[in-house]
């Protein structure tokens, strides 16, 4: 009687897996790359910078395999956008296979409208699986400024990510001493001068 | 219920109701087995009676087992189940106490109190003595540390000591399980002469021992785990918001709730350590990218009362974090639009959308350091 028992939750616990598992391949596979992997990545990676954008476009780099991905809608684009970009209206990019657009070791290149919708953009693709995709720093607007109207070197490495202002200057953390609490009323903060 | 707590699924403070209910059902298990007899733990050294071994092995595989496979399946997060780390000569000394005091006492500390809780005077004996042992440890602690502490070698599992895959590992351990059985019920019987009728007679247990190596094999030949777990919210489904325009917070939202020092938003600063320290907005958290998905910040992010606000000095790397953590299916999560750069610029410069009032209040606000006075 007891073997009967061991039996059937043998077979309950054998019967669940295998279903736990025929449900699990199944189900839609959304990501090929783990999100914590991703996640490490990003830790250590860099965007493209302007210094080499500008060197490509003036044909300095032959040889050398991007695919440069417009994000934003069409009618945008049509107005102006970084030579030989391609037109993929964010809302589609995560529909087209990109591969068939690339070589196999080719660099992707993303900008958008803003910074924030490239990097996120990037992000999905990485979860997505791609390889070698990078993002072109600061919206169309700024690449415009800075590299198609004129390239100047000091914006080489231009970065968003980078402090406007000296923040630490005006607000340390809130721990003002007693003896500045009697100086006089500091002044607004310059902006940092230089990359931006 | 490890894996539970953490992952938010239950109340940590059911944890202790859980632990009785574990705790009742253990003792069942052990009293069942009749491992609260003195002379079945003492067989295990004469070879009469195996039934611990056979017991423990049993639970051990199951419980493998099935953590092997939830894990795969992203049931659980083995990342969060407690490894106990190894130190060496602890661990030796322990052994030969723990098995000088099994042979001694003809229990081991869970079947003692079983056997103690049943009444038997020999066990409450044995439980007044772990006791004494406890409280001479602790008494005299600082003078074992050196042995207590000695040796430490981390988390060291034996697959890796012995160079091969877990699964190997879980398939070599059903086999050495199923292999231990057969034998030790040999050695049962020519110990205990058992007439050839009570051997035919027993039960076939080919059945789960079939079943449970049928499992570790299939494990071993299962493809890689997969990338994506179902808890994960859908790439599509993120973009969307983000095309949207939904996952940004307004400057001014944030400048408000700032010096008004309310308690709406959690803010996180997603810059690294070294600029968080020499600054950052009143009230946030430093998280970069690469920690969003540690479990130490789980119980923030799934906090649902508050909107968290992912912010760095542009909005890219806070893009960034964003994504990781709607992906790892946090919700309520927002990016503050154009970061640091674009708030300071609101502020501080004439351009933008803060009203003049605003503008004169935060400005003020941030010359004075940002405490409220």
């Amino acid at each position: 009687m007891k073997n009967q028992t061991l039996n059937n939750s043998a077979i309950i616990f054998f019967g669940v897996i295998i279903l736990a598992l025929f449900f699990n391949f199944l189900t839609a596979r959304n990501y090929n790359r783990s999100n914590r992997e991703v996640a490490s990545r990003l830790a250590d990676s860099r965007y493209y910078d302007y210094a080499s954008l500008y060197r490509e476009l003036e044909g300095d780099f032959p040889g050398d395999d991007y695919l440069v991905i417009d994000l934003r809608s069409t009618g945008e684009f049509i107005k102006g956008h970084i030579p030989g970009a391609v037109n993929i209206p964010a809302e589609k990019i995560l529909e087209r296979k990109l591969k068939k657009l690339t070589g196999k070791n080719s660099k992707i290149l993303l900008y958008a409208v803003s910074e924030e919708k490239s990097a996120g953009a990037r992000v999905l693709l990485m979860g997505k699986g791609y390889d070698n995709v990078s993002i072109i720093p600061g919206g169309y607007l700024s690449v415009r400024e800075r590299v198609l109207d004129g390239f100047d070197p000091s914006h080489a490495f231009y970065n968003e990510d980078k402090a406007a202002w000296e923040y630490q200057r005006f607000m340390p953390l809130g721990k003002r001493t007693e003896a500045e609490e009697g100086s006089p009323e500091p002044e607004v903060p310059t902006p940092v001068i230089g990359g931006c | 219920m490890a894996p539970l707590i953490p992952q938010g699924i239950i109340n940590p403070e059911l944890n202790l109701i859980f632990a009785l209910m574990l705790g009742v059902g253990f003792g069942y298990v052990l009293e069942q087995a009749g491992l609260s007899s003195a002379q079945k733990l003492a067989g295990v050294f004469y070879g009469y009676d195996f039934v611990v071994l056979r017991v423990f092995f049993t639970a051990g595989i199951t419980a493998m087992t099935g953590l092997l496979f939830m894990n795969y399946l992203g049931w659980i997060d083995m990342g969060l189940v407690y490894i106990n780390p190894t130190f060496l000569y602890s661990a030796i000394t322990g052994g030969a106490i723990m098995g000088f005091g099994f042979i001694l006492g003809g229990y081991c500390p869970g079947t003692g109190i079983v056997a103690a809780v049943t009444g038997k005077i020999d066990a409450m004996l044995f439980v007044l003595g772990i006791l004494i042992g406890i409280f001479i440890f602790g008494h005299f602690f600082e003078a074992f540390d050196g042995l207590y502490t000695g040796h430490f070698l981390g988390n060291i599992f034996v697959y890796d000591s012995i160079g091969i895959s877990r699964s190997w590992f879980a398939v070599l351990l059903i086999a050495v399980a199923i292999t231990a059985f057969i034998i030790t019920q040999m050695i049962e019987d020519r110990v205990n002469r058992a007439e050839a009728s009570l051997i035919s007679s027993r039960p076939s247990y080919f059945m789960p021992s079939f079943l449970i190596l049928a499992l570790g094999i299939i494990y071993l030949f299962l493809p890689p785990e997969r990338a994506s777990s179902f808890r994960e919210k859908p790439p599509e489904k993120i973009w969307e918001n983000v095309i949207a325009g939904k996952h940004m917070v307004c400057p001014l939202k944030v400048g408000n709730q700032i010096k008004n020092g309310q308690d709406q938003l959690k803010l996180i600063d997603v810059r690294s350590h070294e600029e968080f320290g020499e600054f950052s907005l009143p009230g946030a958290v430093n998280i970069p990218v690469e920690e969003v998905l540690n479990s130490r910040w789980r119980e923030f992010f799934r906090n649902g009362k508050r909107e968290k606000v992912f912010f760095g000095n542009g909005a890219g790397k806070a893009a960034e974090a964003y994504i990781t953590a709607s992906r790892a299916g946090y919700e309520r999560v927002f990016i503050l639009e154009g970061g640091l750069n674009r708030l300071f610029t609101e502020v501080f410069t004439d351009e933008g959308i803060f009203d003049t009032d605003n503008r004169k209040q935060a400005r003020q606000f941030f010359l004075d350091g940002g405490v409220k006075r």
